[in-house]
């Protein structure tokens, strides 16, 4: 593997070192914010409409409601990583220091791959917090907290 | 043994040593080889396959569709000497280049460089370090991440620090984005990626491009001594008043054929002499083939009075107009 290791280390500086892709993670984060904050408001609404019973919405679906649509940007760092370097031309140079494609191209996939799973993971579970702490303050209605925690689609209301 | 380093001196005057680099060459001097024993073996461990410091082509053709970009290309690119490396617009010069690279592949024939093609080295950077075209660079990165990005991929070799910067004389401007650079400031950006790795090998395409006189002179400079540890310089230029002044051999094509492989000096002999004189009547003659010398005794001896006798000597823009005159691609058209 230490001939994929410096790629993967010339991939990554060339990763972070453009503003995009700090621009894509910061509207990651403000997405899903936003769609959970739709969300919540919404279940808000419908649950003080209908007056469901207690546990019937769960923090985290709504709070990972934004996944659907936060997906969407993950790729955008991705797709900037190829082809900004074949718009701008600087696929030359990249070539020259690593001449087998398929070298370049697996590390370029997996570190953008890695990029966003941890980007995701960091955001789902900051978003994820509050359910560790029960308080039930902010929420649309108090939360079943273990069941949720272990499998949140067995509680969402159907 | 001569030392690896190199030392550059910079536009203010400055020596700065550029491309550091933990490697010795095994073998030593790749310019001149001493066979020892130890060495030897050393040698044939590496792969048996360690040769001097050049880009070998052979029969390299390349076509696009019915034409033909590079037609048969041999030549051999020997270290020690500033190769020029001339021709009309349009005449497979890049297209040599890409092949050299590996950025395309030739429809026939080789291109080798230090024995092996370009995707076959390890580390191609440590090679051969080419600039094909300087604005090739993401706009929107700091030219110090660029050059991070590109000394990451061969392991070991030291980030850019302010060796290889200095040596361009970026050095104040390396955290801007590479975007903002002017012509001038992307070639030095491009030299200075092309240098990273301590290459033996040193391939450039219009490096003068956009380049100030102070510029200009510090990259033939910079050419000639790092022809001058016994490496290989490859350059293209349109510009033939350069060419005259930093390269040694002159590689020459049109159309994609070599048509002339030679010796600068080669090149530029056969100047003309002009001939001016009452006897001769209003014209101005041109003669070759004849000393100044002889001419005058030849007139002396004829009884002409000469008011004029003239040597010309022929510039490489004259020959090199001559050598390719058949092979122009794009010429303004005769009559409209």
């Amino acid at each position: 593997m230490n001939t994929l290791s410096p790629v993967w280390a010339s991939e990554w500086i060339k990763l972070r070192s453009v503003r995009s892709t700090w621009w894509a993670v910061d509207g990651a984060l403000l997405a899903m914010v936003v769609v959970a904050a739709l969300g919540g408001t919404d279940a808000a609404n419908e649950l003080a409409a209908e007056s469901g019973p207690p546990g019937s919405v769960t923090y985290t679906s709504v709070a990972i409601s934004g996944v659907n649509f936060v997906q969407f940007i993950v790729p955008v760092p991705a797709m900037l990583l190829i082809t900004s370097e074949y718009a701008t031309r600087s696929i030359k140079f990249s070539l020259q220091c690593v001449p087998a494609r398929k070298r370049l191209l697996l590390c370029k996939a997996g570190i953008v791959a890695s990029f966003g799973l941890v980007v995701g993971s960091c955001w789902a579970s900051w978003e994820y917090r509050p359910q560790c702490r029960p308080s039930g303050s902010t929420g649309t209605s108090r939360p079943a907290t273990p069941c949720a925690r272990s499998s949140p689609s067995a509680c969402t209301a159907g | 043994m001569n030392p690896v380093r190199s030392l550059v001196v910079l536009p203010t005057g400055d020596p700065v040593r550029v491309a550091p680099r933990s490697r010795t060459p095994i073998g030593g001097d790749p310019g001149k080889i001493r066979v020892g024993w130890f060495r030897l073996f050393m040698v044939c461990g590496r792969f048996g396959s360690y040769v001097r410091a050049m880009i070998t082509l052979t029969g390299l053709t390349k076509r696009y569709g019915d034409k033909t970009a590079v037609d048969g290309l041999t030549v051999e690119i020997t270290p020690g000497l500033v190769t020029g490396f001339l021709g009309p617009n349009g005449t497979g010069k890049s297209t040599t280049m890409r092949l050299i690279l590996g950025l395309d592949r030739p429809t026939a024939g080789r291109a080798l460089v230090n024995g092996k093609q370009h995707a076959e080295h390890r580390h191609p950077v440590r090679e051969i370090g080419a600039l094909l075209d300087a604005t090739a660079v993401h706009p929107r990165r700091s030219a110090r991440n660029h050059l991070r990005a590109m000394a990451a991929t061969p392991p070991h070799l030291r980030p850019p620090g302010h060796e290889v910067l200095n040596a361009v004389g970026l050095t104040d401007v390396a955290n801007r984005l590479a975007g903002t650079f002017s012509l001038g400031m992307s070639q030095r950006l491009g030299i200075a990626g092309a240098i990273l790795g301590d290459p033996q090998v040193l391939m450039l395409d219009e490096p003068v491009n956009g380049l100030d006189p102070d510029g200009v002179r510090w990259i033939r400079t910079f050419l000639r001594e790092f022809a001058e540890q016994g490496r290989t310089v490859f350059v293209s230029s349109h510009l033939m008043s350069e060419m005259e002044q930093t390269a040694d051999r002159l590689v020459v094509i049109g159309r994609g054929r070599l048509l002339a492989d030679t010796d600068l000096r080669a090149m530029l002999s056969g100047g003309s002499v002009q001939v001016r004189g009452p006897d001769l009547g209003p014209l101005e003659l041109t003669v070759t083939g004849l000393s100044v010398e002889r001419i005058g005794d030849l007139a002396y001896e004829s009884g002409v009075r000469l008011h004029e006798l003239r040597s010309v000597e022929t510039t490489l823009e004259q020959a090199y107009l001559e050598l390719t005159a058949d092979s122009v691609e794009y010429t303004e058209p005769m009559n409209r």
